[in-house]
């Protein structure tokens, strides 16, 4: 398998509390990658670092061969990197169909030189995501709910939502951080479905998860990570009977 | 009927002021109280051009928005890195600057007296001298510009601009590039600014620093708190609103003396209105402040 992208060594400390220690992974192309670890550990860190929001103190990130450090965050998500929120971020005041509109790529009609002078450029592109967009809300089960604000839609729903916009933004790496944490079942087995189908979208994923049963179905490989440090990697039943794993899960 | 006109050219100035401010305090989010000052700078370019040569209408207004906009971009790329309060303290300090350059530099702006016998120019031979040929030109000018606004609200540029006025963070982590976008939007506000200062400086032949001080630019961000953040319309309704009903005053009877106390009381009243029962502004998306308190 080909590596998409990686991280070697990356540190970064807050006053004294390590939040990641000489961390390194790699995620490779159509693969989903599970990360695990009790509060604190690092985790959502480590998604900071990665799209840009946090500088690392040492180590380096690339993602298809190009280096992530140093680089603005909105150059990294236009690398193909998209993201979700663990306190789940939308822009809550505009409809549900205009959050997907929003996070689709090379919009001709965000550039004002094309909306003033080409106009019917403009147009055409923006129905051509339309009509991408509302496929994109049907298979998710939303299409009914795009003309509703998003503030409007259930936390489940809201979270399906900025899962939608990370497949809009057509990014090749998903940083999904806690994807099902708190919602009713059958809206997770949803959001998981279409998880599970990312590969088959070419797309890969690092999923964020404390539910470890959620993780197991969907995760081709699992990180355990605690204060910082990768602590065991391997499938998903290796790391999960590894008694490290379990005296923390325990606890 | 002279009257009638006069406030109507005076209207359509405001509303050109109004929907430009608003799309900086709207759908930018930001709150700017220097728009007076672009709306000078278009003033005193125009005044120059009209009374040291025999610049064209078109070149008047070409100039003026070029100088606004330049200007505007000047003060948005160091000042966009400023959030909330401290955004508006940086425009103020603009505001000022550009208050004091117009009174104290005298050879180029005639300082405190100002700059008059400003004609209006010509373009293909007509010139705009007659109070109804200007409201046409007025008029025409509002509309061009309102469109403008609105054709860029209502793009995927407007629609971005919206998200990042609700969360800059997210809209980032999108890929959307918000110094870009910012300092686009903000300067062809000041822009349009410029072209309501071409027009007032040609309507009424002189201009003097006193037109365009802070509280110049606190009357035309009234406008747009009272008609409505990040609508045009609203801004529009806002302007009317303003503008209208101290005039109104003349006909209620009220000296002039008085009247022009009353004009302050009365956007006093508006505003503190405003802020209780419609934080929104009358046609408004949204209240000012809102957004901030959310999470």
């Amino acid at each position: 398998m080909t590596s998409l992208a990686s991280a070697q060594s990356l540190s970064k400390h807050f006053n004294g509390v390590v939040a990641l220690a000489d961390f390194s992974c790699t995620v490779s192309e159509n693969e989903i990658l599970g990360l695990l670890g009790p509060n604190g550990a690092g985790k959502t860190t480590l998604f900071n670092v990665l799209t840009g929001l946090l500088a690392p103190d040492s180590g380096a990130a690339d993602f298809k061969g190009n280096a992530l450090t140093g680089r603005t965050v909105h150059k990294i998500a236009n690398l193909g990197i998209a993201r979700t929120f663990q306190n789940l971020r939308l822009i809550r005041r505009i409809t549900v169909l205009e959050n997907v509109l929003l996070c689709f790529k090379n919009q001709p009609g965000e550039n004002l030189i094309n909306v003033f002078f080409r106009p019917g450029l403009c147009k055409r592109h923006e129905a051509g995501i339309r009509e991408k967009a509302e496929v994109l809300l049907g298979t998710a089960a939303l299409l009914e709910k795009s003309n509703d604000l998003a503030d409007n839609l259930s936390y489940g729903q809201q979270k399906l939502l900025s899962l939608v916009c990370c497949l809009a933004a057509d990014a090749e790496l998903l940083l999904l951080d806690e994807p099902v944490a708190g919602i009713a079942p059958e809206m997770a087995e949803r959001i998981l479905a279409i998880i599970a189908d990312l590969p088959n979208l070419g797309k890969s994923a690092i999923v964020i998860e404390h539910d470890i049963d959620a993780l197991k179905g969907i995760a081709h490989r699992m990180i355990f990570m605690d204060a910082g440090r990768k602590i065991c990697e391997g499938a998903p039943d290796e790391v999960l009977n590894d008694p490290r794993v379990i005296e923390a899960y325990l606890d | 009927m002279n009257y009638g006109l006069h406030i109507m050219i005076v209207l359509c100035i405001y509303m050109m002021l109004a929907t430009s401010l608003n799309l900086i305090a709207g759908t930018l989010g930001v709150i700017s109280i220097a728009h007076a000052a672009f709306y000078a700078i278009g003033a005193y370019t125009t005044a120059l051009l009209r009374t040291q040569g025999d610049a064209s209408l078109v070149a008047v207004l070409v100039m003026s928005i070029i100088t606004a906009g330049v200007a505007g971009m000047a003060l948005a790329i160091p000042a966009i890195r400023l959030r909330n309060l401290y955004f508006l303290i940086g425009t103020l300090a603009f505001q000022i600057l550009i208050q004091n350059l117009a009174m104290n530099w005298t050879p180029v702006t005639g300082g405190a007296i100002g700059i008059s016998g400003i004609t209006p120019g010509s373009v293909f031979g007509w010139r705009p001298d007659a109070p109804t040929e200007f409201l046409l030109l007025a008029l025409a000018v509002l509309l061009g510009t309102t469109f403008i606004v609105y054709l860029l609200t209502n793009s995927p540029a407007g629609r971005t601009l919206r998200a990042m006025r609700e969360d800059e963070l997210y809209s980032a982590s999108r890929g959307k590039n918000i110094g870009r976008y910012k300092i686009q939007a903000f300067s062809i506000a000041c822009a349009i600014a410029g072209l309501a200062g071409s027009l007032h400086a040609q309507y009424t032949s002189f201009i003097t620093p006193t037109g365009f001080t802070v509280m110049e630019s606190v009357f035309i961000l009234s406008m747009v708190v009272l008609g409505g953040r990040g609508s045009v319309w609203g801004a529009l309704l806002g302007a009317a609103v303003l503008v209208l009903i101290p005039e109104s005053l003349r006909f209620l009877g009220f000296p002039t003396a008085i009247a022009a106390e009353l004009r302050m009381l009365l956007y006093g009243l508006a505003l503190v209105a405003c802020m209780l029962w419609r934080p929104q502004g009358l046609i408004g998306e949204y209240a000012f402040g809102r957004e901030a308190k959310q999470k």
